[in-house]
């Protein structure tokens, strides 16, 4: 478990006093020792010193650390690269008078590296830093005198950094903690480094922390202090239970053990769930979620008047086997990996490709594994001879110089490997691969690494560099010859595994960076060896692996939740832990145990009690976004909506001539930014937030609302045009149904997928009494249903 | 969900600082956060001064600086062309002749003589974000100075978009970039009214007073909106500002040039939206000087737009005299429009192309592309004018004195509307704190 927690006593402050006791060895911290009557020693430049920089905020990205510097003097960010900070400071000060050196070992208190920050007079811009009476001025003063000594090859490195208390559960708003920060090095000792050490909230609505580690909370709920010295990163979880709520727990009974998780934290916190969703509630929810597309009035009527216990896990089965389920989730697919519009100057044929590559999958269940070994370990041959190869490119690329000729066989749909995930235009320096691989699959954000050290997590820039070996270990070759190409454009390009004896590009790149696994062994480069993404794709899926699985099991959750355990669920990093680290290690065990079945998973977490849970909040959980005492409302993504504006008023969306059996829908569009005939379908998608798949980020998606979304369906053309079509819905029904009250039924079960209340109804029949025209009456309904709050959410 | 608390980005620099999540789109990003805080200004004295904007005229295919503000007397008669120049109204500056409005008010001018750094790009990407296509990306992923108003500053009136851009679709695309939101994503991108969305801003096809009607059927039914703005604050906040764009329509009025006074828009020109001389490029389309006046003064931040045929491989002495004649009386009117309202220190104008061209004249009578020296003319925003920066050789090749990159024009242009670019960073999607320009320098001769 990568998250242990300590059920440590709840009460108070009682951890520091007994944990130091037993702690004979530790050595202790730097206020102490450089307290005015302390020792007087000589402070460790990695120990002591850097972290004092990052403590102080002067190698802040907007301060010295900034990769300008400021005011010609720069320090590394966070301090990442010691020996050119000591550098740095011994360098003389360009911009001060008589060019003063920064340090004057002969004189300390007269370097300009002490006098600046330490003196309100002198000319600091980030203002004064510390006091020439404090401890952080004699470790700076002490360390100028003594030489300001560094050797790096006898330095001591941080091991691990630990905090203590690992969890604080709050009794009271009035009480405070104090942490403790512990850094373990790679001799053997261990040092008490809270002065040293910096610390922050990430809610500070529920919990302050000063910067010498004093938490103080001020309402109900629960956040992580994330803790950082000397390059290390950790955490420590902070409760604050609702104390006001004397009554008992409420005994909840559990659907599975997803329940048992949820619950145990909701105890903690003495947080209340919500009751059980009504039926009506759940049938449009698991409709919404599943398959992206609203119940039909009769599939409403049929599920509420079904009397069965089991009808709800009944429908999550029945759901799961349409084809609404492969073309929703291979969108979502779509948008994780990153099937945009640069994927090849065919782009609106290959990214129907993909689609239906992925769509394919999904609807055979292959396992979650399988499927991401089509995409990282990719091949155009995939073992083929050229020929068969040749004969396959050439039919589909053949169909590709029709504008509307589309892969109606299937034939690039039903192989193994996705080579388009590689192929793409923008794909193919190794850098953009490594970040989309490990945002897609390991739910990393790499970016900060690519630059400098990542300043919430383990990953330095050598392990970025080492990563990108086995990305840059492929050849892009012309399929008819095999021969390597470089990148830019051309069709026709394939992606292979290295052939013995082929020439290329970037041999002399991986022998000098050996390829290494992130948090991993170093992957050796044998020379006409075997594939390396092999050996990627073997390390991904190991059960031990703390990303694979857990990434996504998380991106399943956070789609039926609004959010995710962790969260946002592409930023795994330590830096940002998981609210409920057991309910997370058990899905990805269960996941893996399982061997990666993603039906699996979706029923389970269907089925569970918490997926079931009300919107409507009760006084306890007002408040708790992230603890799942409640469903959260969320906006319908775009094609969704979109398709439920179709639906409801029944006049269909022309996206063009589309794949042989295709429906005209926005769920499953494969490339829905393309235009779309005559229809302005693409404006929607684009107010209504979907991803261009450009970014490398799950934020692309945006679900948020907006002006622009309310005009559009208050307001818009294509929706006022769509309630008054002839062919529409609604002058069907005027027809058929001759009664009001039917009809204003028939109308909120297909808009809202529930029967009116009595209340309505009367609202309703007075509207129409007062309208001249029926007809005009009517439209006037079906545009409030489309503009109703309660349309637009899931809920 | 409306997030607002949520700690969905990080800065890189530690502070883990929570963002507030932007959702608006088209409305040039009036999300929700940005409203309220745009009310909470209208409500105190902030408003009481005056907003800071900028006008960006993208000269489209690169106009020719030595048939402009560099004219070349000594040069040999291959380079020298046939304009003569003219005196203005400062002394010792000489621009040329088939620009005479201008001369006459070169005190409320700035030229730019020793602009240089831009790639061999027909693209108006360098010209409204600093950046030039790179990387395979538009702007280099960078957003446009006015996508970055529009996230820093958010926009003055609710009803209001920060950012408009006015240029015309042309058929080489990049000449048609009104400013891209880059990184920014799509709720920073510019509201073009010729494009979609504008159209939703007016009432279709119903009456008001249905429309009131309906609303007030809404009202009287959205039970959930009640049940749902008690969990989630503010959630109504967007239906009911997009009723107040319907029945207020600011925007709408100030794009509509039949409330000027036609004297007034004689002076500016009119003209039409379409390509100038039938060519691939911007129009001689007077009315959008007009517009973007009215448009700044109903409170947007950044009004772009394109003009002219200016990538003259050919024709260049045939086709100038009246192409500088229209832009002489757009720009003029522009500008003495902005100082006869008192806008002169408020509104920076600028007007510039992508790159310079040859000095030697081609055998059509044309010059070719010059990336090794260009030129800028500024006006208004508190600048400094009546003055010219830099200089080039003596054959116009390259800068001589004071070099000026796109990027020093820009920091000055956001020094100017209250942004400094030497401190303001902007996390891009991965959280890392951006600077809006590489160069952040601004020239100082002119703030």
């Amino acid at each position: 478990m990568r998250y242990p927690i300590t059920i440590l006593c709840c009460l108070f402050l009682c951890a520091v006093s007994s944990i130091q006791a037993d702690d004979s060895q530790l050595v202790k911290s730097a206020p102490e020792r450089w307290a005015a009557d302390g020792s007087g020693e000589t402070p460790d430049f990695i120990r002591h010193v850097v972290p004092l920089f990052s403590k102080l905020g002067c190698n802040m990205r907007n301060c010295h650390g900034s990769f300008q510097g400021q005011n010609g003097f720069r320090l590394s960010l966070f301090g990442f690269e010691p020996a050119l900070d000591r550098q740095e400071l011994f360098e003389k000060d360009k911009l001060s008078e008589g060019d003063g050196p920064r340090i004057n070992i002969k004189d300390p208190a007269k370097s300009l590296f002490l006098m600046k920050p330490s003196s309100s007079d002198e000319e600091h811009e980030g203002g004064k830093r510390m006091d020439k009476k404090s401890w952080e001025y004699r470790i700076l003063y002490q360390w100028i005198k003594s030489g300001a000594p560094y050797d790096s090859r006898k330095t001591v490195n941080l091991k691990r950094l630990e905090v203590i208390p690992k969890e604080v559960v709050f009794s009271n708003r009035t009480q405070k903690s104090k942490l403790r920060a512990i850094a373990w090095f790679d001799d053997g000792t261990h040092e008490d480094v809270t002065g040293l050490t910096v610390f922050s909230s990430n809610d500070e609505g529920i919990a302050k922390v000063s910067k010498d580690g004093i938490v103080s909370v001020s309402r109900t709920g629960d956040t992580a202090i994330i803790v950082r010295y000397a390059g290390g990163v950790t955490s420590t979880q902070i409760l604050v239970p609702d104390t006001e709520n004397s009554q008992p727990f409420p005994e909840t009974f559990a659907h599975n053990q997803i329940d048992e998780f949820v619950t145990a934290k909701l105890r903690k916190l003495n947080i209340r769930p919500s009751v059980l969703c009504s039926d009506a509630d759940f049938v449009r929810r698991v409709y919404l979620d599943v398959i992206g597309a609203l119940p039909t009035a009769d599939e409403t009527r049929k599920f509420l008047a079904d009397r069965s216990p089991d009808k709800r896990s009944r429908l999550i089965d029945h759901l799961l086997e349409q084809p609404g389920y492969a073309m929703y989730w291979g969108m979502k697919f779509s948008d994780w990996t990153g099937n945009s519009k640069y994927i090849n100057n065919k782009a609106m044929l290959s990214n129907w490709l993909w689609q239906q590559w992925i769509e394919d999958k999904l609807s055979r269940n292959l396992p979650y594994d399988e499927i991401v070994y089509g995409h990282v370990c990719a091949s155009s041959l995939e073992g083929r001879p050229r020929e068969d190869f040749l004969a396959e490119a050439k039919s589909i690329l053949h169909k590709a110089a029709g504008r509307y000729n589309y892969d109606d066989d299937g034939t690039y749909a039903k192989r193994r490997t996705n080579e388009l995930y590689w192929t793409n235009v923008e794909r193919r320096s190794p850098d953009t691969m490594v970040l989309q691989t490990a945002n897609s699959f390991l739910g990393l954000r790499l970016e900060c690494a690519q630059c400098h050290n990542h300043p919430f997590d383990r990953w330095t820039k050598k392990d970025f560099e080492q990563f990108k070996s086995f990305f840059m270990m492929v050849q892009y070759c012309d399929p008819a010859t095999g021969a390597e190409k470089k990148r830019g454009g051309g069709r026709g390009y394939g992606v292979e595994s290295l052939e013995p004896g082929v020439t290329w590009r970037f041999a002399g790149t991986v022998r000098k960076t050996p390829p290494k696994l992130l948090g991993g062994p170093e992957v050796p480069y044998v020379k006409d060896g075997p594939d390396a993404r092999i050996k990627l794709w073997e390390w991904m899926r190991a059960p031990e692996n703390p990303y694979f699985a857990p990434a996504f099991v998380n991106r399943i959750w956070e789609h039926y939740f609004n959010i995710g355990i962790v969260d946002p669920p592409d930023d795994f990093n330590q830096g940002n832990p998981p609210s409920n680290p057991q309910l997370l290690d058990w899905l990805a065990k269960d996941f893996i145990d399982h061997k990666f079945d993603i039906k699996h998973l979706h029923r389970l977490i269907l089925n569970s009690r918490t997926y079931q849970l009300s919107w409507e909040p009760n006084a306890s959980n007002r408040l708790d976004k992230k603890n799942f005492s409640h469903a959260l409302l969320r906006r319908m993504p775009a094609e969704v909506l979109i398709d439920a504006v179709a639906d409801v008023t029944g006049v269909s969306n022309y996206f063009g001539r589309l794949p042989k059996d295709r429906p005209q829908r926005a769920v499953g569009q494969a490339m829905p930014s393309m235009r779309y005939g005559a229809s302005r379908g693409g404006y929607a998608m684009k107010v209504f937030g979907r991803p261009d798949r450009e970014k490398t980020c799950d934020c692309e998606r945006s679900n948020d609302p907006s002006v622009a979304q309310a005009l559009y369906l208050i307001n818009d053309q294509e929706v006022l045009a769509k309630i008054d079509d002839r062919k529409g819905r609604l002058p069907n029904l005027l027809k058929s149904i001759k009664d009001d009250r039917e009809l204003l039924i028939e109308l909120y079960l297909t808009a809202l997928s529930r029967f009116p209340t009595e209340q309505e109804l009367q609202l309703h029949l007075e509207h129409i009494a007062g309208t001249p025209s029926r007809d005009d009456a009517m439209k006037d309904v079906l545009w409030t249903l489309l503009n109703v709050r309660e349309f637009l959410f899931v809920h | 969900m409306l997030s607002i608390t949520g700690p969905k980005q990080r800065q890189c620099d530690g502070s883990r600082r929570q963002f507030l999540k932007v959702g608006g789109l088209v409305l040039g990003g009036l999300s929700l956060p940005q409203i309220l805080q745009a009310e909470a200004l209208a409500g105190s004295n902030a408003s009481q001064s005056r907003h800071k904007s900028v006008i960006m005229i993208y000269l489209s295919g690169g106009p020719s600086h030595q048939d402009m503000y560099d004219l070349k007397m000594e040069a040999p008669s291959e380079i020298r062309g046939s304009f003569k120049p003219i005196d203005t109204n400062v002394p010792g500056i000489q621009i040329c002749e088939h620009l005479p409005r201008l001369a006459t008010m070169m005190d409320k001018f700035a030229i730019i003589r020793s602009l240089h750094g831009c790639p061999d790009q027909h693209a108006s990407d360098l010209c409204m974000s600093g950046w030039p296509i790179g990387g395979g990306k538009r702007q280099s992923g960078h957003p446009s100075l006015g996508s970055v108003l529009s996230k820093v500053q958010g926009p003055v009136d609710k009803a209001v978009p920060p950012f408009v851009g006015l240029s015309i679709k042309s058929r080489n695309d990049p000449y048609s970039n009104p400013g891209f939101p880059g990184f920014l994503g799509k709720a920073h991108s510019a509201l073009q009214p010729s494009g979609e969305g504008m159209d939703n801003m007016r009432l279709q096809g119903i009456s008001l007073d249905r429309l009131r009607d309906r609303k007030a059927l809404l009202a009287s039914l959205d039970s959930f909106r009640h049940s749902a703005d008690a969990a989630y604050d503010g959630l109504d906040a967007f239906s009911q500002r997009a009723f107040d764009v319907l029945t207020s329509s600011k925007l709408v009025e100030a794009m509509d040039l039949e409330k000027e006074d036609p004297a007034l828009r004689d002076r500016y020109g009119r003209g039409a939206a379409a390509p100038a001389f039938g060519e691939d490029a911007g129009p001689h389309w007077m009315d959008q000087f007009l517009m973007a006046r009215r448009l700044v003064e109903v409170g947007v931040r950044c009004v772009t737009l394109s003009f002219g045929s200016w990538d003259r491989h050919h024709s260049n002495f045939a086709r100038l005299p009246m192409q500088l004649d229209k832009f002489d009386q757009g720009i003029t009117a522009l500008v003495e429009d902005l100082h006869a309202r008192g806008l002169q220190d408020d509104v920076s104008v600028i007007a510039w192309g992508e790159f310079g061209r040859t000095p030697r004249i081609n055998k059509d009578a044309g010059r070719d592309h010059w990336p090794q020296a260009s030129c800028a003319l500024l006006a208004g925003g508190g600048m400094r004018t009546g003055q010219v920066i830099g200089s080039t050789n003596r054959l116009g090749e390259v800068p001589k004195e004071r070099p000026v990159k796109y990027q020093n024009v820009f920091a000055t242009l956001y020094h100017q509307l209250g942004i400094d670019p030497q401190t303001t960073t902007i996390p891009d999607h991965a959280g890392r704190p951006q600077y809006t320009l590489d160069i952040r320098e601004p020239i100082d001769e002119l703030i």
